[in-house]
């Protein structure tokens, strides 16, 4: 296991890396990273032209990882994806069936505007994703690790898409809202695109470290109040319970999982290793609970009429629930 | 870490002293002047004290419980961690630190970590005692209010201090009936029916000291006197009167036979030694006895029939029938005796009574000082004018010591012719006031009854249809004349008719209690 110090090194030279080719967006990069140091899915959500593809494919580029990349289309079956039994014939003239990965068998996946497959399609992805194996013809294929599917999808152009269930997204770790960038940082993004200097991205971490990165990162330690923090957290976007604020009682139909209090501990665990720090804060759980609960939520018809979106309820939820004083008056 | 946390710890409760203050202490103010305000327009005694005391109850009951208050280390560490924002560094020490070997490959560099974090920080630097300036406003401006509206004078607080002078008057009384129901126990010979007099005073006294205010203490002795009073005879005071006359008569000039005793065994041992009286002596001992059975036909008209039955068989010579009447004569002023004893003794609780019932009087008055009871005698001189028959009347007016007497002037003229006339002004007189320790026994008082005719006054007539030298008469009393008469003879018939006409009048029990008392006690001198 690497030490924290390596880790911290190891993050930023990948966060380097990327950075030769993305233009700003440190929170986009540091979130999809934090999945990444977790070993969790990740789903980035944004217009096109935001550059989702290109991160993903650049952090790709900046670890020595299998990647593979699927473009998924309605007409995407599951076994373009899993992979199948073809017929071969050997020398000899004989026949058997031999088993031809898919493009998940990759490390590092990415799963290209996953809202356009079928429902069919998206099952056979989310389910590798939550097994980390893959069952064909009877034969269960283990999936190499670290395993991480890095998927996107567009909010708008909902015509001929199939949004993802709540089921589904629930096993992404993170889903990163990706933002349209700042002017500045816009013109960087003209000039560095529309020259003839093509930006280099150099591979600067393994399977070997990458996989000891995400060791550390679990081994992180967390105090009994942070973890309560965590799941007070998600307790409250439950409508039925009595610590919901008012707009998660009104707009929220289902809240979130318990998977999604793992993943408030889980990132806040990298992005306290990330910041040096070798515990988790109850600023840290706070920091990532907009990326780890947003799709975790399930709204209801009145919150689609009214406008409100899942990171106002979420907002809401942090206001609802601040992080736990000391527990005596008078004491910060 | 450690140190620091100690220290933080120490902090917390400073800081949770205050806190606590700071949420309280607005509440306080707003009682504690509520208080104030509701004694500046009620009489009561109770709410400025009580707002005082609940201010100082609430310092101490803060100092006590900050100093007590538990401050666990892990609060103590996730204080520390808000106030220098260390990420949860400390609490996550200190719980790894409880658990050894939880920490993997963090734990000891957590420890570090904490131990260079905690490493020249002051706990006050991680416990700030924040002061919110508009609440302790409210609370200055609060506490200014109720202390300036304490010490302003009002007019509740001379109500007050005429409420406490009430209550240490009803104290002090109830100390004085409590005094008297002692002396009852005390008293010798024992008598349940002072014992029970007795217990009914301090239930009395207890009653007086519990009142709320004078006016209830006024109705608790009203209540006691009235029932006291009912259970006295109306003939109390001819009675006293009768047997202290009786008793003193004989002491002075013992009967036949007997040299010594109260009347009841003289009158036992004359009867048995009428045999050895001789004619003459028996003729002396029934004018004696006719005498006394006149003295008694006032206050025990048993004995009084007895003596006279005795007188009657002396005179005519029955022996036998004298010595029976004699016998139950002297049973009847035993009898009379015992009753008066023990009505004496309510008597003297009636007068407890009516003496706290005066004090409270006073005390509602405003008075400082009681006033004295007496009893004054007067001389009136009027002067008729007129032709014809005049008619005048005038009223004296004495003072004695510690007393106020009363004298009455009367002037009646008599003429055949017609005519009218108009009294003078009386003369004041001299009265003498009632002295406990004068000596009244050998008093003389005016008896209206015994009055003869006065000086003659002439006037001159108005001139008229007839002879208009003509002078009215007036039999105006004087000192020297015979309406003098001892006390002794005629104070049975007074306190008789005394009762009569307080039976008749209505007057207030401690009133007539004070009337019966003062009887008593001249009955008692006599």
């Amino acid at each position: 296991m690497i030490s924290p110090e390596e880790y911290v090194e190891r993050a930023a030279a990948i966060e380097a890396q990327i950075g030769r080719v993305i233009v700003g967006q440190a929170e986009l990069v540091r979130d999809v990273l934090v999945c990444m140091l977790c070993e969790g899915h990740v789903l980035l959500e944004g217009v096109p032209g935001l550059g989702k593809t290109m991160l993903l494919k650049t952090l790709s580029a900046a670890v020595d990882l299998p990647f593979s990349r699927v473009q998924f289309t309605p007409d995407l079956m599951p076994a373009d994806i899993l992979g199948t039994q073809v017929l071969e014939e050997d020398e000899a003239g004989r026949r058997s069936f031999r088993f031809r990965p898919g493009p998940i068998f990759a490390s590092l996946v990415l799963a290209d505007e996953v809202n356009r497959a079928t429902p069919k399609t998206q099952s056979a992805l989310l389910e590798a994703m939550q097994e980390r194996a893959v069952t064909v013809a009877g034969e269960t294929r283990p999936l190499p690790r670290p395993f991480l599917v890095m998927a996107t999808q567009n909010p708008i152009e909902m015509e001929g898409t199939y949004p993802l269930p709540e089921a589904q997204l629930d096993r992404f770790l993170l889903k990163v809202v990706v933002p349209f960038p700042p002017a500045a940082d816009l013109a960087a993004v003209v000039e560095r695109t529309t020259g003839d200097a093509r930006p280099t991205v150099d591979k600067v971490a393994d399977a070997a470290v990458l996989t000891s990165m995400v060791e550390l990162t679990r081994a992180v330690p967390a105090a009994s109040h942070v973890v309560q923090h965590a799941v007070d957290l998600v307790i409250a976007t439950h409508p039925a319970h009595a610590e919901a604020p008012d707009a998660v009682r009104r707009y929220v139909r289902f809240g979130a999982s318990p998977r999604g209090a793992q993943a408030l501990i889980l990132a806040a665990k990298a992005t306290a290793l990330l910041d040096g720090r070798p515990n988790v804060a109850g600023a840290d759980v706070r920091r990532v609970a907009a990326a780890a609960l947003r799709h975790r939520l399930v709204l209801g018809y009145e919150a689609v009429a009214d406008g409100v979106s899942a990171d106002a309820l979420v907002a809401a939820v942090l206001a609802a629930v601040p992080e736990p004083p000391a527990g005596l008056r008078g004491a910060p | 870490m450690t140190q620091l946390l100690v220290g933080v710890r120490r902090r917390l409760r400073l800081a949770w002293g205050v806190a606590t203050a700071q949420w309280i202490a607005p509440l306080v103010a707003a009682l504690a002047l509520g208080l104030v305000v509701v004694g500046r327009v009620r009489p009561w005694a109770w709410p400025e004290p009580v707002a005082g005391g609940l201010a100082v109850l609430v310092v101490v009951a803060l100092v006590v419980a900050s100093l007590v208050v538990k401050v666990p280390p892990l609060v103590a560490a996730r204080a520390a961690d808000r106030g220098l924002e260390t990420g949860d560094l400390f609490a996550t020490a200190l719980e790894l630190e409880s658990r050894p070997g939880s920490g993997g490959p963090f734990g000891a560099r957590v420890q570090a970590r904490a131990a260079a974090v905690a490493a020249g920080r002051r706990p006050a630097e991680a416990v700030p005692v924040r002061l919110q300036r508009r609440r302790m406003g409210v609370v200055a401006g609060l506490t200014v209010a109720a202390v300036a509206l304490g010490l302003t004078a009002n007019h509740q607080d001379e109500v007050r201090r005429r409420q406490q002078a009430e209550q240490q008057v009803l104290d002090t009384e109830a100390a004085k009936l409590q005094d008297a129901a002692e002396e009852l126990r005390t008293a010798t010979p024992p008598s349940p029916a002072r014992d029970e007099l007795a217990k009914r005073l301090e239930d009395l006294a207890r009653e007086l000291a519990t009142a709320p205010d004078v006016q209830k203490g006024q109705e608790a002795l009203d209540a006691a006197a009235r029932e006291l009073a009912g259970e006295l005879s109306p003939n109390l005071l001819a009675q006293k009167a009768a047997v202290r006359g009786l008793d003193r008569s004989l002491a002075s000039s013992p009967l036949p036979g007997a040299s010594a005793g109260d009347a009841a065994s003289q009158l036992r041992t004359a009867a048995a030694a009428l045999a050895g009286l001789s004619p003459e002596e028996r003729q002396a001992l029934a004018e004696r006895l006719a005498a006394l059975a006149a003295t008694q036909a006032a206050g025990d008209t048993d004995a009084a029939s007895a003596l006279a039955a005795a007188a009657s068989a002396l005179a005519n010579g029955d022996l036998t029938a004298a010595a029976t009447a004699l016998g139950a004569a002297a049973d009847a002023q035993s009898a009379t005796a015992g009753s008066v004893t023990g009505q004496e003794a309510t008597v003297g609780a009636l007068s407890s009574i009516a003496a706290a019932r005066g004090a409270l009087s006073s005390a509602v008055a405003g008075r400082g000082q009681g006033q004295g009871q007496g009893q004054g005698q007067g001389q009136g001189q009027g002067q008729g004018q007129g032709q014809g028959q005049g008619q005048g009347q005038g009223q004296g007016q004495g003072q004695g010591q510690n007393a106020q007497g009363g004298g009455s002037g009367r002037v009646a003229g008599t003429n055949a012719r017609t005519g009218s006339g108009v009294g003078g002004p009386g003369v004041p007189g001299g009265g003498t006031g009632n002295n406990p320790s004068g000596g009244l026994a050998t008093a003389t008082v005016f008896d209206p009854a015994g009055g003869t005719d006065g000086e003659v006054l002439n006037t001159a007539g108005q001139e008229g249809e007839g002879p208009s030298r003509v002078v009215g008469k007036g039999d105006g009393l004087t000192l020297q004349n015979a309406a003098q008469v001892p006390l002794g003879d005629v104070l049975p018939r007074y306190s008789a008719e005394a009762t009569a006409a307080l039976d008749r009048l209505d007057i207030p029990p401690t009133q007539r209690a004070l009337v019966q008392a003062y009887f008593a006690a001249l009955a008692a001198d006599q």
